[in-house]
């Protein structure tokens, strides 16, 4: 070694120093001149800072884009579920509307219908046992006997046959124990109309000098005092004139579509005075 | 030898990736110097002429792509350097608390050069910039160090540098 090992330690860290205040003293008398060493060396680092930063950030883009799926997920997630709520509100409120359109027929057939009456709900359906019945959440409570017209905007359901305090049975049209003083609009010839068939009814006792034709609508003729005259009951389909007996063979379908039977109206009338 | 031809390269790639993490990280509102850190750990560990070189390389380099005047970060780091070796021929640096403590002295004395040196050079009041941004990398360098000690000690012991004493 040039120095002697007892000042090597000190001769060297003076070196250092001078060689720092050297490159420090030639940087302030020359500012703007950055030397060869430095070109050098930002020209060296400036590629690696380069490659480096856009690794790093390619880095952090993948980390911030799997953030941001996550992210994605979450809310994907949460509109899912406010998707769910709106159509389900969506639901609701067409609900409310089909309803409502529906108690405006009612409301309008009240207002037409000459009588007092009480709509009501429809609450079970029993159509396919022997008894073609529909259950109503109106009873005594609320005027219902035994024995009233049931209508809906399009015609005649049916009668109360049964009722509690708050509800009441519904003997459908197309039960075959229903019978309905009936007459066809046209001709004004009058008959029985009895529930027949799965949905239909059939127009009993007319003579087969009668013309009935298919599409002929059958009214109440309020001849037995149970329904008032001129509620709307079905159109005739086929009238048969084959048949043996006395009688023409008249299928008649309803007007009111049983099976969709939301709402009713049952007219509160005076079996002895019908009007 | 292969020591000084590697140094030029390893100091290289220090500055650059301590920049870029810098960048990353804290937007290069904060440097985090790791070639302080290694400054010190040169002060603890290393003979003077390799030590010393390190130093200076890094110093330089420092220098170099902080945009600095030339020579200005060298000389702190010299300086830091002798400081580090003065202060291990008194204490042994085994202890992590140590040496998370003595770097964030040493963040706070390179604050305290440049708050001397900088007027001397160029013009301007830097003080309140130099406390902002010291004091938050103080404390970065104070938590960060223990760990690159311990991964420099770990890295000499691969080498089969001199036998390491335990960092507790």
């Amino acid at each position: 070694m040039l120095f002697p090992r007892k000042y090597q330690r000190i001769i060297i860290a003076c070196i250092l120093l001078v060689i720092s205040l050297i490159i420090l003293s030639y940087g302030v008398k020359q500012p703007e001149e950055p030397g060869v060493p430095r070109r050098l060396i930002l020209e060296t680092s400036a590629p690696l800072i380069n490659v480096l930063n856009s690794s790093f950030r390619t880095m952090s883009e993948v980390w911030e884009r799997y953030l941001f799926l996550v992210g994605l997920e979450e809310e994907n997630r949460r509109l899912k579920k406010e998707n769910a709520r709106l159509v389900s509100e969506v639901i609701k409120y067409r609900e409310g509307y089909l309803e409502s359109s529906r108690l405006q027929k009612l409301l309008e057939l009240s207002e037409n219908i000459e009588y007092p009456s009480i709509a009501a709900r429809v609450i079970a359906k029993d159509q396919a046992s022997i008894n073609k019945t529909i259950l109503i959440d109106r009873g005594t409570a609320h005027g219902i006997r035994v024995g009233l017209p049931v209508v809906a905007d399009q015609g005649v359901v049916g009668r109360t046959i049964e009722t509690t305090w708050h509800a009441s049975r519904v003997l459908l049209l197309i039960d075959e124990n229903s019978n309905i003083d009936a007459l066809i609009q046209g001709s004004r010839v009058q008959g029985i109309l009895q529930g027949s068939s799965p949905a239909g009814c059939s127009l009993k006792y007319i003579s087969k000098t009668e013309t009935i034709n298919a599409g002929d609508v059958v009214l109440t003729s309020g001849l037995a005092g149970m329904f008032p005259k001129g509620l709307l009951l079905g159109v005739v389909q086929r009238a048969d004139k084959t048949d043996s007996g006395l009688f023409q063979k008249i299928a008649v379908t309803p007007l009111v579509d049983l099976s969709r039977l939301e709402e009713v109206v049952i007219l509160l009338i005076h079996k002895d005075n019908p009007k | 030898m292969i020591y000084y031809l590697i140094l030029p390269l390893f100091c290289l790639l220090l500055i650059v990736v301590q920049t870029a993490i810098s960048d990353i990280l804290f937007f290069g509102k904060i440097g985090i110097e790791i070639s302080l850190v290694v400054t010190i750990y040169a002060g603890f560990r290393l003979d003077v002429l390799r030590g010393g070189l390190l130093c200076l390389s890094l110093g330089f380099l420092l220098d170099c792509m902080s945009g600095s005047i030339s020579g200005f970060y060298t000389l702190i780091y010299i300086l830091i350097y002798f400081v580090s070796m003065l202060a291990s021929q008194r204490v042994v640096p085994d202890k992590l608390i140590f040496i998370g403590f003595f770097s964030l002295l040493c963040v706070l004395f390179e604050a305290l050069m440049i708050l001397v040196m900088h007027p001397l050079i160029y013009e301007g009041d830097i003080f309140r910039h130099v406390v902002n941004t010291s004091i938050p990398q103080a404390l970065v360098i104070g938590i960060i160090s223990p760990a690159v000690f311990t991964t420099f000690r770990r890295v000499e012991i691969v080498l089969g540098g001199r036998n390491a004493y335990p960092i507790k």
